[in-house]
């Protein structure tokens, strides 16, 4: 047996193995959504390089890895005084999740204005079965991939935001999802819903990071829905355990006039896949996907977009940097597809990799397809390397060759942090990359 | 202050200075001119250590030092300045951030006191006024997206903020209306300090009407083939370099 065979082999173990939870048995419709999966994931292999989206991305050391799920342990709660589980002097809506599982203890949900909710898919099954039940025949569960299969297959719990027709929430919604490991090496599998019904508006900062000191899995599934004119602002920060492996799969469906901006920052892991699939169904709509990746060492970065221009008079706006410090890969695979109908679309990509070593790897693949006639489209991608004349104006400032660097690199990143709307966010964020520089140098 | 004997220097493999020699003291202010490829900017270069320039014999004693053996940013931290032709932009590195690191990396080579950000925001602010430097380009990203004339003018606000012993402007007058040429040369002048020595790069004799030389030196092929006072500039003007490039080769 091969590598992925044999990972198949495990996780469909595991699958059996695990028990059934109490609440399947009422639930039928959610004992279906899990028996679905269970069966995908039998049909469905794991991706080879063969498959095109996964060209790039080499799966050997995840699969050859034998994660357990993340089970609810009590003991892992943290208390609310762990530093680093809030953006320092940020004022918002807090939610925390241990290894995928909401910890309503170190959440801070006080004062959420009527219509928003924000908790967790398991309280909902609990609480409000009929309500997640509505949701889920609107998504689309169908899962063709085996990640996102074998994610809904253990997936038992995640965030839930749904904010009701033109409730403009106060203040950001920080969830952030800690990677807790144990003795054994495990996945966690937190489910994501974000819906805002028409004319909402939200900020949402989905934050990763970790306790421990071993590696784990985080898989990731998220599904946001936007209805007409709905804005979401969406912040994520992948700062995960050195070692751990991170896949997020995020589908965003976008209604007439909706606003989504999302704002990715890659900064730790040693495995990172961030893959979009937006789907813009409503004129007038826009979507800015934007992002950075600090790609340090050995590891992998990866970023996938799939923007589907299916109405007319839609944008798409995609700019992701990269960072290499070491000897590490980034992967950009960016695909904007603009059908016959989808007159008047307006779509950009960039993608710019500056790499530090010549050990470092890129590979970028901006393709765009375009059927309809009357549209602007663009894309452009760069791979370079720190410019000597850069380096020399700073040195002959006064200023040190390591620090001329770091400031050239930090200004080449600065460009995607200066659109934070967030100082709080957009300091922590600052911090972080001077931190990983600094580390990475004194290696 | 600096004292140049027989310097020799390459690009690559190719020699451009062959035997440059030249003193300059506390206070003077140098023009060098010459016709295009004559190693003008070579020595600017040259003396602040830009990577792709060697050395290839000769030397450069600033204040007993040989500048060769030291890094370009020791050379800054010793007063070195250069003002660049070129200067280049810096997208995504904050004005603020790069004038703060860089007075206080040459305080600090000093051994004076480092400035604090209200301290350092306050010389910013008076450096600003003396040399008529617009504060909202300092909030900007170096260089990034100035006009040609701002660029240059961001070149002699941070010669003014960094106060250098030796200040190398490089072709400051290229790429200037008259009017930009004014405020530029306005800015050098305030500049003038007995203290202060400056080596003034150019082509043409115009930027010599605004900021007046004490001496007047003609590099070509390599060497300094000429020197004078103000005059000699006048003269160039006048009559071109060819005549004195075939005097010299007769």
């Amino acid at each position: 047996m091969n590598t992925s065979a044999q990972a198949k082999h495990w996780y469909q173990q595991v699958m059996a193995e695990s028990a059934p939870q109490p609440l399947e048995s009422q639930l039928p419709w959610w004992q279906q959504v899990r028996r679905q999966a269970r069966e995908s994931f039998a049909r469905v292999e794991f991706p080879t390089r063969k498959h095109e989206a996964w060209r790039y991305t080499p799966l050997d050391k995840l699969l050859q890895q034998s994660f357990v799920p993340a089970t609810r342990d009590p003991s892992l709660t943290l208390g609310q005084s762990r530093p680093d589980l809030a953006i320092p002097g940020l004022d918002a809506y807090r939610m925390v999740f241990v290894n995928g599982h909401f910890d309503a203890d170190a959440s801070q949900l006080a004062g959420l204005p009527a219509g928003v909710t924000l908790t967790s898919i398991a309280t909902l099954l609990h609480e409000q079965p009929q309500k997640l039940a509505a949701l889920y025949q609107q998504l689309d569960t169908a899962s063709d991939n085996a990640f996102s299969a074998l994610h809904t297959a253990l997936s038992t719990d995640g965030l839930f935001i749904h904010v009701d027709e033109n409730v403009h929430v106060d203040k950001p919604v920080e969830v952030v999802f800690v990677a807790a490991p144990g003795e054994q090496a495990v996945t966690s599998v937190p489910g994501i819903i974000v819906s805002l019904a028409a004319g909402a508006r939200a900020t949402w900062i989905e934050r990763y990071t970790s306790t421990g000191q071993s590696f784990y899995f985080q898989n990731v599934l998220a599904r946001i829905a936007l209805g007409p004119g709905a804005k979401l602002d969406h912040y994520r920060v992948v700062a995960e355990h050195a070692d751990a492996y991170h896949l997020s799969t995020i589908h965003v469906r976008q209604q007439a006039a909706s606003d989504y901006r999302a704002m990715t920052m890659h900064l730790n892991g040693t495995w990172l896949r961030s893959d979009w699939q937006v789907d813009l169904l409503g004129t007038d709509a826009l979507s800015s996907l934007t992002g950075l990746c600090l790609v340090n060492g050995s590891q992998l970065s990866d970023v996938h977009t799939r923007i589907n221009h299916s109405v007319p008079a839609c944008k798409s706006y995609e700019n992701f940097k990269s960072l290499l410090l070491g000897n590490g890969r980034m992967v950009f695979d960016g695909s904007i597809k603009v059908q016959p109908q989808a007159q008047q679309t307006e779509a950009v990509m960039r993608n710019d990799n500056l790499m530090l070593s010549d050990d470092a790897e890129v590979d970028t693949k901006p393709q765009l397809e375009i059927f309809a006639d009357n549209v602007k489209c663009s894309h452009g991608t760069t791979v370079g390397q720190l410019d000597a004349e850069q380096l020399f104006y700073l040195r002959s400032r006064g200023i040190d060759r390591h620090t001329a660097k770091q400031m050239l690199c930090q200004g080449f990143l600065g460009e995607i942090t200066a659109a934070c709307a967030l100082p709080e966010l957009r300091a922590y964020a600052e911090h972080a990359i001077a931190d990983a520089l600094a580390a990475a140098s004194g290696a | 202050m600096l004292s140049i004997k027989n310097l020799q220097a390459a690009v690559d493999t190719t020699p451009i200075l062959k035997g440059l020699n030249l003193e300059i003291g506390t206070g003077e202010v140098h023009a060098i001119m010459g016709p295009n490829g004559s190693g003008k900017s070579t020595l600017a270069h040259v003396l602040t250590g830009r990577d792709g320039y060697q050395v290839t014999g000769g030397s450069m004693l600033f204040e007993d030092q040989e500048l060769a053996e030291l890094s370009v940013e020791q050379r800054a931290h010793l007063g070195i300045f250069l003002a660049m032709q070129y200067p280049v932009e810096l997208p995504g590195v904050n004005n603020m951030i790069f004038l703060k690191e860089a007075l206080n990396r040459i305080l600090q080579a000093r051994n004076e006191a480092t400035l604090d950000a209200v301290s350092f925001m306050k010389r910013l602010n008076e450096t600003a006024k003396k040399v008529n430097m617009d504060p909202a380009l300092l909030k900007r990203n170096v260089n990034s997206g100035f006009s040609g004339g701002e660029k240059k003018r961001n070149e002699i606000f941070q010669m003014a903020l960094l106060e250098p012993k030796l200040a190398i402007l490089d072709e400051t007058d290229s790429g200037l209306d008259i009017d930009a040429l004014r405020i530029v040369s306005e800015g050098v002048n305030k500049l003038r300090d007995p203290s202060r020595s400056m080596i003034i790069v150019t082509h043409y004799q115009r930027l010599l009407d605004y900021i007046e030389p004490d001496f007047v030196h003609v590099l070509a092929g390599g060497r300094i083939i000429r020197s004078g006072d103000k005059t000699l500039a006048r003269e160039l003007e006048q009559k071109g370099y060819a005549w004195l490039v075939d005097e010299v080769a007769a």
